[in-house]
């Protein structure tokens, strides 16, 4: 008789959405490569959306999780919930803490330089664009 | 041709992400007026700024000389280097007939911003840089020089 345990499948690795492999064709193959403003309208979407970020957690593995309580205003979490579910909002509470936490130590950097050197010049902004921009005209 | 009007205080980045090579790191951390720009611009608009942890191992000595450098590394999103990463690098390498350790660097940056989803890298050297992401031809990704 054979043994049950022999014929037990092995468990489906869980779907990780952190994955970059998961996330990347829908916004970065099918990106449409015209629109009414170019390139800009397209690369900010994505520079906002939730899915970038993901994609950047997912290049950055997974993370080591602990379990908090926080006392949160209940429209806030409702909002949330109602956009993310009620599976991903730990995530998403999670997403939006780093994206704060990144952004602000971004900031506390830019400045630190800004205070030493003084903000950038014009000249320079423009020269960035042009880079960027160089072979859309 | 399109007109641009003439920019005079500090705009959005158009770019979804930017990378940091080791010369922008450098640039960043000698407080240059282009990577000042740059990451104030990405601040304005919480757009990442990412710098591949290899990019540490390249330009940090584990001295108190790093400190200058150090600041930029706190102020920035560090990117581990996995698996996934690595075979991108290798096969963006190889689509480029590149070999050694230096573009083998290049090809992780590149595979960063590729992973990613596009976007800008910011080096002092764009010439291999760039021609790692035009092996990339379905993502925007170019190199802003500092």
């Amino acid at each position: 008789m054979e043994d049950a345990s022999s014929t037990k499948k092995p468990e489906e690795p869980s779907s990780d959405p952190m994955r970059p492999e998961e996330v990347l064709p829908a916004d970065a193959v099918n990106m449409p490569k015209e629109g009414m403003i170019g390139p800009t309208r397209i690369e900010a979407r994505l520079a906002f959306s939730a899915k970038s970020r993901m994609m950047i957690r997912g290049l950055n593995g997974e993370q080591e999780k602990e379990k908090v309580s926080l006392t949160l205003d209940r429209a806030l979490i409702e909002a949330l919930r109602s956009s993310a579910g009620p599976k991903r909002l730990s995530a998403t509470v999670n997403e939006l803490l780093l994206q704060a936490v990144e952004r602000a130590q971004l900031r506390a950097l830019v400045e630190e330089l800004e205070n030493e050197a003084g903000p950038a010049s014009a000249d320079a902004y423009q020269e960035l664009l042009d880079e960027w921009f160089a072979d859309a005209e | 041709m399109v007109r641009r009007r003439r920019i005079v205080e500090r705009p959005p980045p158009p770019w979804p992400l930017l990378v940091l090579d080791s010369g922008g790191l450098s640039a960043c951390a000698e407080n240059h007026e282009k990577a000042r720009a740059a990451l104030s611009m990405c601040e304005s608009a919480g757009t990442p700024v990412l710098l591949p942890s290899v990019i540490i191992a390249e330009s940090t000595r584990a001295t108190a000389r790093d400190a200058m450098v150090n600041r930029i590394i706190a102020g920035v999103t560090v990117v581990a280097i996995d698996h996934d990463i690595a075979r991108e690098a290798a096969a963006l390498k190889n689509k480029a007939r590149m070999s050694g350790v230096e573009h083998t660097i290049d090809a992780i940056v590149v595979a960063v911003a590729r992973l990613a989803g596009g976007g800008a890298i910011l080096t002092s050297d764009p010439k291999d840089i760039a021609a790692l992401a035009d092996q990339c031809p379905d993502l925007r990704i170019r190199t802003l020089i500092v």
